[in-house]
């Protein structure tokens, strides 16, 4: 009995390359003496049961790097976010943290579901999430260091404003003021 | 003295699967044993396909790549093997239960004049 052609293909295409081969094997050799339309309803129960645990079992899933991963994204966005001078006063709000966050933990979801098709190496593994955290600390710092240049631009501004302001300012000028 | 890691009840039975099947543990025949084992408890395929990735990630089982078989549309099959961090840790939860076991039986053995877990024969 041949398993349903357009499931087999959703399955090849969704699952990890590193358990496409034995997944799609067993599932077929489950399907196997069965009455042909049985089987076709069986094979698409089997996936849609299979399928999504087959890809959670190749998620690292260590809940301390999980956490560290969460508080390394949710502080880059929250410095990203403190960068934007239409969102900076947003941030004093507890609402616009909890959106921060949400941005934070789809990011984190996303890098764990992509660590489902990564090969199976445990060092390779290891490396790419090294990697992963090194990235977003530099990116982290590489914002910080914007904003503090940007907050020094602006203060120097200010302060050359002030001073020239008043040095220049003519005797009507201070009448005036 | 080596440090061992602790397995849940469910791993253990995924090990026993394995480790009965001997050299024919591959996917359907772990997830038919262990469907005996765990009676009248149902278990998915797909829940065996995480244990059997995570016993893997601890390094208490062994996996490798069958060459291609005709009845499964020329796939390979992946078959497990037990290594000794896994028959440590199976070890050592089986003392356990059957600890528990003769605590229990000797609780109810004076309670009730007969060894525990008898009604379920």
């Amino acid at each position: 009995m041949k398993p349903p052609k357009f499931a087999e293909a959703v399955v090849r295409w969704v699952l990890p390359p590193s358990c496409v081969e034995h997944v799609l094997g067993d599932l077929q050799e489950r399907i196997q003496g069965l009455d042909p339309r049985v089987a076709r309803r069986q094979y698409v129960l089997d996936a849609l049961v299979t399928v999504p645990a087959a890809i959670a079992g190749r998620i690292n899933f260590d809940l301390r790097l999980v956490a560290l991963y969460l508080a390394v994204q949710y502080a880059a966005f929250a410095v990203f976010a403190q960068l934007s001078s239409e969102s900076r006063h947003l941030l004093a709000t507890p609402k616009a943290w909890v959106e921060i966050g949400w941005f934070a933990a789809g990011a984190v979801a996303v890098r764990l579901i992509e660590d489902a098709y990564r090969p199976a190496s445990r060092l390779y593994r290891f490396f790419a999430a090294l990697a992963w955290i090194g990235a977003a600390v530099w990116l982290q710092g590489l914002a910080l260091g914007l904003g503090w240049g940007y907050l020094a631009y602006t203060r120097f501004l200010d302060l050359a404003r002030d001073y020239y302001g008043k040095r220049f300012a003519g005797p009507e000028d201070q009448r005036t003021s | 003295m080596s440090k061992s890691e602790s397995c849940g009840q469910f791993e253990q039975l995924v090990l026993t699967a394995i480790l009965t099947l001997n050299d024919q543990a591959y996917g359907i025949p772990v997830h038919k044993k262990v469907q005996q084992l765990s009676k009248p408890k149902s278990v998915t395929l797909g829940a065996v396909y995480v244990t059997l990735d995570r016993l893997e990630n601890k390094g208490m089982v062994s996996s490798w790549l069958s060459d291609p078989t005709p009845e499964r549309g020329g796939r390979s099959k992946r078959y497990y093997k037990v290594q000794a961090a896994g028959e440590r840790a199976l070890r050592e939860s089986a003392v356990t239960a059957r600890r528990m076991w003769d605590a229990l039986s000797e609780v109810t053995f004076g309670r009730h004049g007969r060894k525990w877990g008898e009604a379920w024969k």
